[in-house]
């Protein structure tokens, strides 16, 4: 009876010391306890006459979508769990000062105690001399009842050099992937190229198509004035450019605006391109060095991917266009927060992505653009707008759209009209 | 069409066990204590008697049967409605109102003992705010959540029954219960929410000594919920969060999933000893296991979140008499754990994400030493006063992992009730009682998460919540009870109590109650 007795008391004091302890990770799985991380970096040559400075580590936890910072001599610790590990540094020329930045990504690292090494390349950031994207306009509009408006989607390209830049040869693409899809592809080209399935240039000899430095070109879908058709819309029959296709689809016509057409090069549908109202694929621009026949002969390419499903695994095959990387000028990857799974391109293009609400079909989405922030106005009152490679600091995000702005018109369904024009959606034009 | 028949199983339900239990009593006149008592008196004996503190044996089917010494039977109808003024538990909502119809018995017929129930209650939950699901205090911290939140429409169905008998040295039990709730909202968000809880427990008890019973008794049990949020504006819809912490998300699967599922499963085993003459000493040890799963169904029956949480109860005390004064002392020791672990997913592949791991990241822990004293003197045969006293300490710790979140809340109550039951001619009873309680909090302590912007509006709800219950309260409560006898052994009882909880500052919450039943 006294055992019974000692014993059930040592159980109660266990139990009661046990409930009164503010450790509340102590049992189950074991595995709340901070894991260390070995981060193996491989930097580009750069030349002895550069400095790396300014290295830091970003690990964003994929699950709950914080970041933590370390110091590259700073402990690494992090919890068990899924990461994206981004690299970033700037190289300092000791002679002449110049600096360029390194930044290196990899995605959807599993850290467990079993698995905490990260391997990292570091790629000098890709700097063209040549137009940036400013601002995607892919939500559309919607008519006063309520009906999504397509065809008043456009693309805003910037000069934000100082000296003339001609358009003259650059191609709008956006991609095939999607950046709300992740595959795996054999072969995995991402490192040296991207995976396009609409490609429209700027037609033009060389110098026909001139970019003032602080100057826009406006590419759109259809240049018409879009007010005639719904009063919430807008006039883009001033846009310089629009993407026109020939229909083979009777029920899905093009219009052919009075505005100048796009050289079309390829587009996957055999309507009408629209640029993905969602927001789920990389935009961007590139200088394709070939004529336009031998690139679509040459630069078509076969890949596999598993697809996954409850049902079972598929193997699956497609084709695609590849455009490589050093061709791109600029790349805007875009995507919605709730569903976001991967990035579909090169960290070395974007490494970082924007986007029009918050959830899939977010319908808040709708009057609303992505727009490069603006990092300042120099003293001939031009705006230089940030472009660091990285869409997600770069751009502001569900920005009413530069167009409805200087136009005044409707922000909303209910026609409420634009009253600020702003550089970048945030800051007022004074 | 569901709900119709729920309505109609639940009516049919009613009446069988109304009449069942009428048909018992009638059966056996003089059979049962009842006959030679008072409906007043029954109902005296159900609702203010010294079981109360040992209630927490009862739950055991075996020892069930020696709760009460009199059979009572009752239909009735009754209101409740609850109001706060201010913030006080923005996630249950800032007013309850319901309306419950049902049937209750407890009838002796020789040495066995039935008892059961049937309940319907229509009601609405005003102004819920972060929480879309129902049972929330269940189902915290993986819950769904919305910055609009709205009222709650809400339909419950419950059923039970409960059978115990004893030979010689023996004695057993059995009960069964089933609770079904439906809560919904008809305009943005939508969320309709299915839950069911399937109960069984069963109990057997040896005698131990001339009077009384050691008992040991099983429980297991089932819990289902399905979310599903909707909607239907055209003019857009509201991020949906999947709560891990006091203020901390699941941030992956925002917005991507609207519809969650939860499977719960509970096990438990009580020990006891009570004398069967409710004189002695009695003392009951009981341990509990509740786990759930949150299933996000809209992303192939992804397994978000686990949780767990592990109870002790013991509570040991002594009913006994003094001259004309029937006295009852107990002291409990309550301790409870609640940890949650989130599951980690790798890459999806077609939406399909495959589990890579587990971490635990939330817990609760709550410890709690309390105890009472009861007296009921009976000052004349018709008089009767009755003293409660308790008094008690608590201390509850909510701590996340990271970004870490912690909150330790401990406080001592005291509290005293006085009942005045008066036996008039005629068979009336009327009973009138009071109480008040303090509550003092003291060594609180707060860290608050870093939310994102999205969830800083939680955030700031927690904190006030928490700054409300870390300083002083006091709880009154008054209530009359009045028993009409309307034919030899029936009677209707009228029934109306007021609660009044008042928080440091302007917030408080007022809760009243009134009912009307015909009892037999």
């Amino acid at each position: 009876m006294k055992h019974i007795l000692y014993l059930s008391i040592t159980v109660l004091m266990a139990v009661l010391g046990s409930a009164c302890s503010d450790d509340i990770t102590g049992g189950g799985s074991g595995t709340s306890n901070h894991i260390p991380v070995v981060v193996e970096l491989t930097l580009p040559e750069i030349g002895a006459e550069y400095e790396v400075v300014d290295q830091a580590y970003t690990f964003t936890n994929v699950s709950t979508g914080r970041s933590q910072v370390f110091n590259i001599d700073s402990d690494i610790e992090v919890l068990p769990g899924l990461y994206d590990v981004a690299y970033s540094a700037r190289a300092i020329n000791r002679g002449n000062g110049a600096d360029t930045r390194l930044s290196a990504r990899t995605q959807s690292v599993n850290i467990s105690s079993a698995s905490n090494h990260v391997q990292l390349t570091a790629y000098n950031n890709i700097e063209a001399d040549d137009l940036i994207i400013a601002e995607i306009f892919f939500t559309g509009t919607q008519q006063p009842s309520g009906n999504s408006y397509n065809g008043d989607d456009y693309i805003k390209l910037y000069n934000n050099t100082d000296h003339v830049i001609y358009a003259d040869g650059l191609t709008l693409f956006e991609t095939k992937l999607t950046t709300s899809q992740k595959i795996d592809m054999t072969p995995d080209i991402m490192a040296e190229a991207m995976t396009v399935q609409a490609l429209y240039t700027v037609p033009g000899s060389g110098q026909d198509v001139p970019v003032q430095p602080g100057e826009y070109l406006l590419l759109c879908d259809t240049g018409i004035d879009h007010r005639v058709a719904n009063p919430n819309s807008f006039d883009l029959s001033g846009a310089d450019f629009e993407w026109y296709d020939l229909s083979s689809s009777p029920s899905h016509m093009d219009i052919d605006g009075p505005v100048a057409n796009l050289d079309k090069w390829y587009c996957y549908t055999n309507s009408v391109w629209l640029l993905h109202n969602r927001g789920l694929k990389a935009f961007g621009i590139a200088r394709i060095p070939v004529g336009r026949d031998t690139y679509l002969k040459d630069y078509y390419f076969d890949y596999d991917y598993i697809l996954v499903t409850t049902a079972g695994d598929f193997a699956m095959s497609a084709s695609a266009y590849r455009l490589p990387n050093e061709w791109i000028s600029d790349v805007v990857m875009c995507s919605v927060d709730a569903i976001y799974q991967w990035q579909v391109c090169s960290p070395a293009l974007d490494s970082g992505w924007t986007g029009c609400g918050s959830i899939d079909h977010d319908k808040t989405r709708y009057f609303h653009s992505v727009r490069r922030k603006l990092l300042y106005v120099a003293d001939d009152g031009r705006a230089v707008l940030q472009d660091t490679n990285n869409s997600t600091n770069d751009f502001n995000r569900m920005c009413v759209p530069s167009e409805i702005e200087l136009q005044g018109t409707a922000t909303h369904v209910n026609g409420t009209p634009a009253t600020t024009i702003t550089y970048d959606g945030v800051t007022p034009v004074k | 069409m569901k709900v119709n028949f729920n309505r109609i199983l639940c009516l049919t339900a009613l009446a069988a066990l109304t009449v069942q239990a009428r048909a018992t009593t009638d059966s056996v006149p003089g059979a049962a204590p009842a006959a030679r008592v008072t409906a007043a008196e029954r109902v005296m004996e159900h609702e203010s008697g010294l079981w109360q503190a040992a209630a927490p044996l009862f739950a055991n089917p075996a020892v069930r049967q020696w709760q009460f010494a009199n059979s009572l039977t009752g239909v009735g109808v009754s209101y409740d409605r609850r109001t706060d003024h201010g913030t006080i538990g923005p996630q249950k909502g800032c007013a309850d109102y319901n309306i419950n119809g049902g049937a209750d018995t407890y009838t002796k017929y020789r040495t066995s003992t039935l008892w059961g129930h049937g309940r319907y209650s229509n009601g609405r939950t005003d102004d819920v705010m972060w929480c879309e699901n129902s049972d929330a205090d269940l189902l915290y911290p993986y819950l769904s959540a919305d910055s609009i939140g709205g009222d709650l429409q809400r339909e419950v169905y419950s059923f039970a029954g409960g059978y115990a008998d004893h030979r010689g040295r023996w004695a057993w039990g059995g009960q069964l219960s089933y609770l079904a709730k439906l809560e919904y909202r008809e305009v943005d968000p939508r969320p309709r929410n299915v839950c069911g809880t399937l109960d069984a427990s069963l109990g057997a008890a040896y005698r131990l000594l001339p009077q009384h019973w050691l008992s040991l008794g099983i429980e297991l049990g089932k819990y289902k919920q399905s979310n599903d949020i909707e909607f239907k504006s055209e003019m857009g819809s509201d991020k949906i969060f999947h709560l891990t912490g006091p203020a901390e998300s699941y941030q992956r699967f925002d917005g991507a999933a609207d519809a969650a599922r939860y499977d719960g499963y509970r096990y438990g085993a009580s020990l006891s000893l009570y004398p069967q003459n409710h004189r002695g000493v009695f003392a009951g040890i009981s341990l509990s296991r509740f786990t759930f799963d949150c299933i996000l169904t809209d992303l192939n029956r992804l397994p978000m979140a686990s949780l767990w949480h592990n109870a002790l109860q013991l509570r040991a005390g002594w009913l006994g008499q003094w001259h004309s004064c029937r006295l009852a002392v107990y002291g409990q020791l309550e301790a409870s754990r609640r940890h949650g672990t989130e599951n980690l997913f790798g890459d999806p592949a077609s939406n399909v994400y495959p589990q890579i791991g587990s971490i635990e990241m939330f817990g609760r822990n709550v410890t709690g030493l309390s105890g009472g004293l009861s007296a009921a003197w009976q000052a004349t045969g018709t008089d009767i006063l009755r003293l409660y006293a308790d008094g008690g300490w608590q201390r509850t710790v909510t701590a996340y992992v990271e970004p870490r979140q912690y909150e330790r809340i401990k406080y001592g109550t005291f509290g005293a009730r006085l009942q005045y039951d008066k036996l008039m001619g005629r068979g009336w009873l009327l009973s009138v009682k009071a109480g008040l309680t303090a509550v003092s909090p003291g060594g609180c302590e707060y860290i608050p998460g870093k939310p994102d912007a999205e969830l800083a509006g939680l955030e700031r709800i927690n904190r006030h919540v928490y700054e409300l219950e870390s300083q002083r309260q006091l709880k009154v409560n008054a209530g009359l009870t009045l028993v009409i006898p309307v034919w030899s052994g029936y009677a209707v009882q009228l029934g109306a109590d007021w609660r009044h909880h008042d928080y440091h500052g302007p917030e408080h919450s007022d809760t009243i109650n009134t009912s009307l039943a015909f009892v037999f």
